[in-house]
């Protein structure tokens, strides 16, 4: 049984990976390769959408750490997008929230970064 | 002033009468000052005034007006004098934030450490005219500082070892070095009570034969290591400088080593774990100033940790071994499955020969195998993988006389295990000469047998010694016997067509096995699996069939089977009715000596014989049974019970290759039985590896009730990432609750590392908050070996003043969900604190919050498995929680914390995904606590 879709799409010099349905431990190591398989095109961004999935566990947490770490070793931009729902509950939880680069959705990471700034 | 003579009456240090009011402030102060301060004057750096903590350093009178040269012990002037030269000439301040000093105490020298500062004095027209010289003594934080991080330091270095005992002790004895010593031994205590060597590290080779020495000292009560042993306390032997060595040792040569070492001390410390000591670390110094109480302290810290190090490798290595095992059961059935499968689809004797000589090969890592067949008293060459040429043309044909292995297997009909070179040349000394260097180490050979026939051998080669263990002599037979019938099989086929449908039937068994093995895979109890079986059998390969399983001197019976349930039925109640006696019960006697039994016919005289009375004749006649078998339940070459199977209604008659085949049948079922319990083993030496990792009992706690509940999903067979504990702190007690990102033992370790380095850093006196961030460190020194784990972790402590009188609390929190608080009003409050997750960055943001319970309120502390669960209702949520807790009222700890973790399990309908851990923490109205006392 599929219970996370992976989808990616390019949006200027940015990938886009949205994971929806509910990840587990089950299915992590298959996101897990679909995330670098992007990360093998070199983008300068991106962007990992949690928005759509109902339900994330600790091996989500590390998925999206270790992305994390690669993206600063890269010297590449990881935004996350937490969504409202058990995402961003648990990012919350873990303290992450303030130490990753998470923005309210995917347009705010696609966006000039200086933008909030300057409006 | 430079050049000046020495002017003693007016420096003699604080005399203010020659001074003004600025100077007499300024003695004032430098008298004060708890630092060193020593004025000096000229090139000669002669001493001007010194304060009285710099008096003190130096230890004599006669200072003033003399130069610093004549004034410090020789042995401190080097270097020292030069730098104060270079001040003086250059005018550049001089500061060493950590300036190491070997100072006299008593007799001894003892290391210590000074923030110091050398600068220059100006005169009014800006050259310089003297120094001044400061000193403050940081001994105390530098000792602590080290003590900390080599500590800190050690637990990821044992436990991320690959959790080997030999590996551990090395590592712990490298550790040693040189912080507590030039030399460290490591014994550890075997089941009889001596002591064998277990590492041995030195900071130079020099120490190995006095490490050898020592060791082979003979044990001797009086020695500082049994008295260790003996009272589970560190001893200290001390040598004075006259004596030497002879005060440690009572042997001349050792002596003489030791006093050549330089050694001037020895400490010995127990290695403790749950209260049983395992050994003795022991390290030699030849430096001055060891072992103080806090170097003492710091091998009681590596001590505590190496054993318990110890108890985790020992646990691990058992649960390795169970899980080698298991898997190797499971390779096997799966092979012999393999194999099966290409017998079954072989129609003459060359492939017979691929499908068991290749396989074979492969499945085995072996590197030669051949089959031969038996024809008109010859062994003739079927099939050859891996022999040479040269080899396989010398021995295409073999006489049937002793003196080859083939035809010595095949003459005795018993296999051959040859397991090494050695063995080799014993029994075949020509052989071992002609191709020793290239052929096999190891050689099995086995005869080729269908009942009391002989077709021929199969034998494989091993490049490598090897010892054939009983497991792997079951797995050649089995598959000796399935080639054996396949050969019987393709020989019928050959032969009539009355034998070809014989040979059919065959074939259609091999089929039947591989149905039976997928029966007995299944994850069901032994009985159940027994009990598909038998069904299975019925009326394929028999019209009855009867499992017994032995137990002491009897045997139960564990299935019938027949095609018609009522017969089944029928016959439950004849043997209830009409117990065999234990001489006529062929299954007890088949399960007891491990022979099968086979009755070809099975005449009226031997059911009359059998029978108890005219009534049981007439039901056992009404079974119409015509011919029977009974097999054994081998496992690990031990009996365990009988395979019984019975033609009845289809007038078969059982002969030679059916009860082969039965024996088949009863082995592999007796090998998936034995693979299951093989598992079963795992998962209670994993639940074993788990509790090592859990508190054994909560400390009591005057006026604290204490309760703690953990749960694993029970089908995983792994340990689980969660963890809880409670242990006294000083003048407290400290309170931890843990998670950990992962399963297994890698998960295990980082819990292990967790329990062990909060252990060790709350013994400090830390806040709650530097207790998470040296977690932390820890933590992630351990990452670069393991891949990313982090965990979250809510740590406390705890004091109170008595029943009665309520609890305080001071919790810090890492990522982790927040505790609830249940009021005596039955609301609930959640203790929200924020936190970083650990393990992931250097700086974790990390709070305090300070929770105060009342008489008879209790916190509760919880892991996400009780928030995360999922079942038909969606998540179960703090919603959920805080209503049940509510509903727990003024409870007791234990009825909160078993309501808890019932209700957790009762979302999941019986069957947990995540670990679950739950510790609650209540504060004892005086009542409770009377009625308790």
């Amino acid at each position: 049984m599929i219970q996370v879709r992976v989808d990616s799409r390019r949006l200027g010099e940015a990938v886009v990976v949205t994971l929806a349905g509910e990840l587990d431990h089950s299915e992590a190591a298959e996101v897990e390769a679909r995330v670098r398989a992007v990360e093998a095109d070199v983008p300068p961004v991106l962007v990992l959408d949690l928005g759509e999935l109902g339900y994330m566990d600790s091996s989500g947490v590390r998925l999206v750490l270790e992305a994390d770490e690669r993206a600063r070793d890269a010297g590449r931009r990881l935004a996350v997008v937490p969504g409202a729902g058990a995402p961003r509950r648990v990012l919350a939880l873990l303290g992450l929230l303030e130490r990753l680069d998470v923005v309210a959705d995917r347009d705010e990471a696609l966006g000039p970064r200086t933008s909030p700034a300057e409006s | 002033m430079a050049g000046d003579p020495p002017q003693p009456s007016e420096t003699a240090g604080m005399d203010a009468a020659d001074m003004d009011t600025a100077d007499t402030d300024t003695a004032a102060l430098l008298t004060a000052v708890p630092f060193a301060v020593c004025v000096t004057r000229g090139p000669g750096h002669v001493v001007e005034m010194l304060n009285l903590a710099a008096w003190r350093l130096l230890g004599h009178d006669d200072v003033v007006g003399r130069p610093v040269r004549e004034v410090i012990p020789e042995r401190l002037a080097a270097g020292r004098l030069e730098l104060l030269d270079r001040v003086y000439a250059g005018g550049q301040p001089h500061h060493d934030p950590e300036h190491r000093v070997l100072l006299r105490d008593g007799a001894t020298l003892r290391e210590r450490f000074f923030a110091v500062s050398c600068l220059p004095r100006r005169t009014g027209d800006g050259t310089i005219g003297g120094l001044v010289l400061t000193g403050y003594e940081i001994t105390g934080t530098v000792r602590a500082a080290r003590h900390a991080a080599f500590l800190a330091g050690i637990g990821p270095v044992l436990l991320e070892s690959s959790l080997d005992e030999t590996d551990t002790l090395h590592r712990a004895a490298e550790l040693a070095v040189p912080r507590l010593g030039e030399l460290c031994v490591i014994r550890l205590v075997t089941p009889d009570g001596s002591l064998h060597r277990a590492a041995v590290a030195h900071s130079e080779p020099g120490y190995a034969e006095l490490a050898d020495a020592l060791l082979a000292l003979p044990p001797s009560p009086g020695s500082p290591v049994h008295r260790a042993l003996a009272t589970g306390r560190p001893e200290i032997v001390s040598v004075p400088a006259d004596e030497r060595g002879r005060a440690l040792v009572p042997d001349e040569r050792t002596a003489d080593l030791l006093g050549a070492a330089g050694i001037t001390a020895t400490l010995v410390v127990p290695l403790v774990a749950h209260g049983r000591t395992l050994g003795v670390l022991s390290a030699s110094s030849a430096s001055p100033g060891l072992y103080s109480d806090d170097d003492v302290a710091l091998a009681e810290g590596l001590a505590l940790r190496v054993g318990l190090a110890l108890d985790a490798a020992a646990l691990y290595a058992s649960q390795r071994d169970a899980r080698r095992r298991a898997d190797l059961a499971g390779t096997h059935t799966w092979a012999l499955q393999t194999v099966a499968a290409a017998l079954g689809r072989a129609t003459n004797p060359a492939e017979i020969g691929r499908a068991v000589v290749d396989e074979g090969v492969g499945l085995l890592g072996a590197a030669w195998g051949s089959l031969y067949a038996l024809a008109d008293d010859e062994l003739e060459l079927v099939h050859a993988c891996g022999w040479a040429p040269d080899i396989v043309a010398a021995y295409r044909r073999q006489r049937m006389r002793p003196g080859l292995p083939s035809a010595d297997a095949v003459l005795a009909r018993e296999p051959l295990w040859l397991e090494s070179v050695a063995a080799w040349s014993q029994r075949y000394p020509g052989l071992a000469e002609r191709h020793g260097e290239t052929g096999p180490e190891a050689l099995a050979v086995l005869p080729l047998l269908v009942g009391d026939r002989v077709f021929g051998s199969v034998d494989f080669g091993f490049p490598r010694p090897r010892r054939f263990d009983t497991d792997e002599r079951a797995f050649l037979l089995a598959l000796a016997n399935h080639c054996a019938q396949a050969l019987d099989r393709v020989r019928s086929l050959a032969a009539e067509r009355e034998a070809r449908a014989a040979a059919e039937r065959q074939r259609d068994r091999v089929g039947f096995l591989a149905e039976a093995s997928l029966v007995l895979e299944r994850p069901l109890s032994q009985e159940q699996r027994l009990a598909r079986l038998a069904r299975l059998a019925v009326p394929r390969i028999a019209d009855w069939c009867a499992v017994h399983l032995l137990h002491g001197d009897r045997v139960e019976n564990i299935a019938v089977a027949h095609a018609d349930p009522d017969k089944a039925t029928f016959v439950d109640e004849l043997t209830r009715r009409y117990p065999p006696k234990p001489e006529d019960d062929g299954a007890l006697r088949v399960a007891r000596t491990g022979v099968a039994e086979l009755y070809r016919d099975v005449p009226d005289e031997l059911l009359v014989e059998a029978a108890v009375d005219e009534t049981h004749l007439a039901l056992i006649r009404s079974l119409m049974m015509r011919s029977a078998m009974v097999v054994p339940l081998r496992v690990r070459g031990r009996s365990v019970g009988a395979l019984t199977l019975v033609a009845a209604e289809s007038g078969q008659r059982f002969d030679d290759g059916d009860l082969a085949f039965a024996q088949d049948l009863a082995a592999r079922a007796a090998l998936a039985l034995d693979n299951a319990r093989l598992y079963e083993e795992q998962r209670e030496i994993a639940a074993t590896l788990q509790g090592a990792l859990l508190p054994r009992e909560l400390p009591s706690i005057p006026g604290v009730e204490l309760a703690g509940r953990y749960q694993v999903p029970g089908s995983s067979g792994e340990v689980g990432g969660d963890l809880y504990d409670v242990f006294a702190t000083g003048d407290g007690w400290s309170l931890l609750v843990a998670d950990v990102c992962g399963k297994g033992a890698v998960a295990a370790t980082l819990t292990a590392l967790i329990r062990y380095t909060v252990r060790a850093e709350a013994s400090h006196g830390l806040a709650p908050v530097e207790v998470l961030r040296r977690l932390n460190s820890a933590v992630l020194c351990q990452r670069e070996s393991v891949q990313t784990r982090f965990c979250t972790v809510l740590y406390g402590r705890l004091t109170s003043a008595g029943p009665g009188s309520g609890v305080d609390v001071t919790l810090t929190c890492a990522g982790h969900p927040p505790p609830r608080v249940l009021r005596r009003d039955g609301s609930v409050v959640a203790v929200r604190i924020a936190g970083t997750v650990l393990g992931v960055y250097p700086d974790p943001v990390l709070t305090q919050a300070a929770v105060r319970l009342a008489p008879g309120e209790a916190l509760v502390l919880y892991t996400d498995g009780v928030t995360e669960a999922r079942g038909s209702g969606g998540f179960y949520g703090e919603q959920r929680l805080d209503a049940l807790l509510t509903g727990c009222g003024s409870g007791s700890a234990e009825h909160i914390a078993g309501s808890v973790a019932d209700e957790v399990l009762r979302v999941q309908q019986g069957s947990l995904h995540d670990d679950v851990a739950v510790l609650v923490v209540r504060a004892l109205p005086l009542v409770d606590a009377e009625a308790g006392a």
